[in-house]
């Protein structure tokens, strides 16, 4: 139940998160997977392939992220993800609102602790 | 009546060009694209996306001492949920395809309506004059098909059919590093088509207004709103044409007007602009206001219309973005 409650969590954050691994470079799928892994360790399992591209694609209908092709390494198209400005605005939004999420945690239920 | 399969009219086999040529993946691509929607070229998006993704994790398994075997097999199970993916695919183009047939729908049948009230023609029968209340039911049912064939086919178009243009790298961009950006082949014979139909109704109605031809006989209003629709398609059919360059040092662009070139370190900023720019100047293409600084040090800006089937259009957008936004850093140091 906890494992499960915390990957509600870790979903909830992922739109923050992608955000931030896109946030000075444009990555593609898996770039983006590797990136999230190496944040959050092995937390980033959560993110499924079938949760990750559907996030994606909607951060892109939402215009917060653009997307673009370019022959990759072996010279079939590869879909890069880049941050829009409007997406830059939205991540400095979400961060300063996890950044008062955290500070109410650690001044009720941490400090108790 | 299989509701997928009737998405999938538009070359329903597997897009051979997707293949990997490693068994298990191509097992299982093709199993994902079973229950994908959309002609052959749309869910060669999604394929692609899945593909690159299993040959990426594959090569990253096998760069760990895994058998190629081994890694295909945990990079393919490692997308066990592509099942659910293929379900958002279908949902989200089912939901653009209802989004689209209803905008359509509504869009011309509230047109090939309006222009048919326009028409002297209408209001004139062997009878004498034509009451609108009578009318009302034919009107209706005139509505309603026009709305529903073009709805339907439009809709059906855009949410299946068509996608952007795959990226191209041409002998040039191999040597020199140049990004072209560029039509396709057809989209250069759909312009000159367009520009040749429209132009005759353009010229045609122009003539009916001023009393001549063939549609003289349907009043003016009618030929100023058909001008109205066709004279901004004439104009805008020269996007096609359009030809931009990202150099090293320079932006060029090509159009059908001349040749001209930014310096890439005076680009300030590219902001989309709204849809309805397009039809105030006639553009088939997204339009882009391009903010820069000329040689003399003062702000231009230079509105540049990029069509999404043109090949490396994406990447053009990204780098002058990626570019503007360098600019604005190094001239804050």
């Amino acid at each position: 139940m906890a494992k499960k409650d915390t990957n509600q969590i870790l979903k909830g954050l992922l739109d923050t998160l992608v955000l931030y691994v896109l946030k000075d470079k444009e990555n593609y799928g898996f770039g983006i997977k590797e990136a999230l892994k190496a944040q959050i360790g092995e937390d980033a399992e959560v993110v499924k392939e079938a949760t990750l591209y559907p996030l994606l694609h909607r951060l892109e209908r939402n215009l917060l992220l653009m997307s673009f092709k370019q022959p990759g390494e072996r010279g079939t198209p590869r879909k890069y993800y880049k941050i829009t400005p409007e997406g830059l605005v939205y991540l400095e939004q979400q961060t300063v609102a996890w950044q008062q999420v955290s500070s109410l945690l650690q001044r009720t239920i941490f400090i108790k602790d | 009546m299989d509701l997928l399969r009737l998405t999938r009219l538009y070359k329903h086999s597997f897009p051979a060009d997707v293949l990997t040529n490693d068994p298990i993946i191509d097992d299982f691509l093709q199993k994902f694209d079973a229950i994908l929607a959309g002609g052959a070229n749309v869910r060669s998006e999604t394929l692609e996306e899945a593909s690159d993704h299993i040959l990426e994790h594959r090569d990253r398994l096998i760069s760990t001492g895994m058998s190629a075997q081994n890694a295909s097999t945990e990079a393919v199970s490692a997308f066990d949920e592509y099942e659910e993916l293929a379900q958002i695919q279908r949902k989200s183009k089912y939901q653009n395809f209802r989004k689209m047939f209803f905008i359509f729908g509504v869009m011309f049948g509230a047109m090939m309506t309006a222009i048919t009230l326009m028409s002297d023609q209408f209001w004139i029968s062997d009878e004498g004059a034509v009451s609108l209340v009578n009318e009302l039911p034919k009107l209706a049912a005139m509505f309603v098909f026009q709305g529903v064939f073009y709805g339907l086919f439009m809709s059906y178009f855009f949410s299946f059919t068509l996608v952007k243009a795959k990226p191209k790298q041409g002998i040039e961009e191999q040597s020199s590093d140049v990004l072209q950006v560029y039509s396709q082949k057809i989209s250069k014979i759909s312009g000159v088509f367009l520009f040749i139909v429209m132009g005759l109704i353009s010229t045609t109605c122009l003539l009916g207004i001023a009393g001549y031809g063939l549609m003289a006989e349907n009043g003016v209003l009618y030929n100023v709103v058909l001008v109205f629709i066709a004279a901004p398609m004439v104009v805008g059919a020269r996007v096609v044409y359009n030809r931009y360059e990202l150099k090293q040092d320079y932006f060029v662009i090509k159009t059908v007007s001349g040749r001209s070139q930014i310096k890439r370190n005076a680009i300030l900023s590219l902001q989309a602009l709204p849809k309805w720019h397009m039809v105030l100047v006639g553009s088939l293409g997204e339009l882009y206001a391009l903010r820069y600084k000329d040689e003399a040090g003062k702000q231009q800006k230079r509105t540049i219309a990029i069509s999404n089937d043109m090949h490396n259009a994406d990447p053009l957008i990204a780098r002058l973005q990626t570019i503007s936004s360098e600019n604005k850093d190094q001239s804050k140091v």
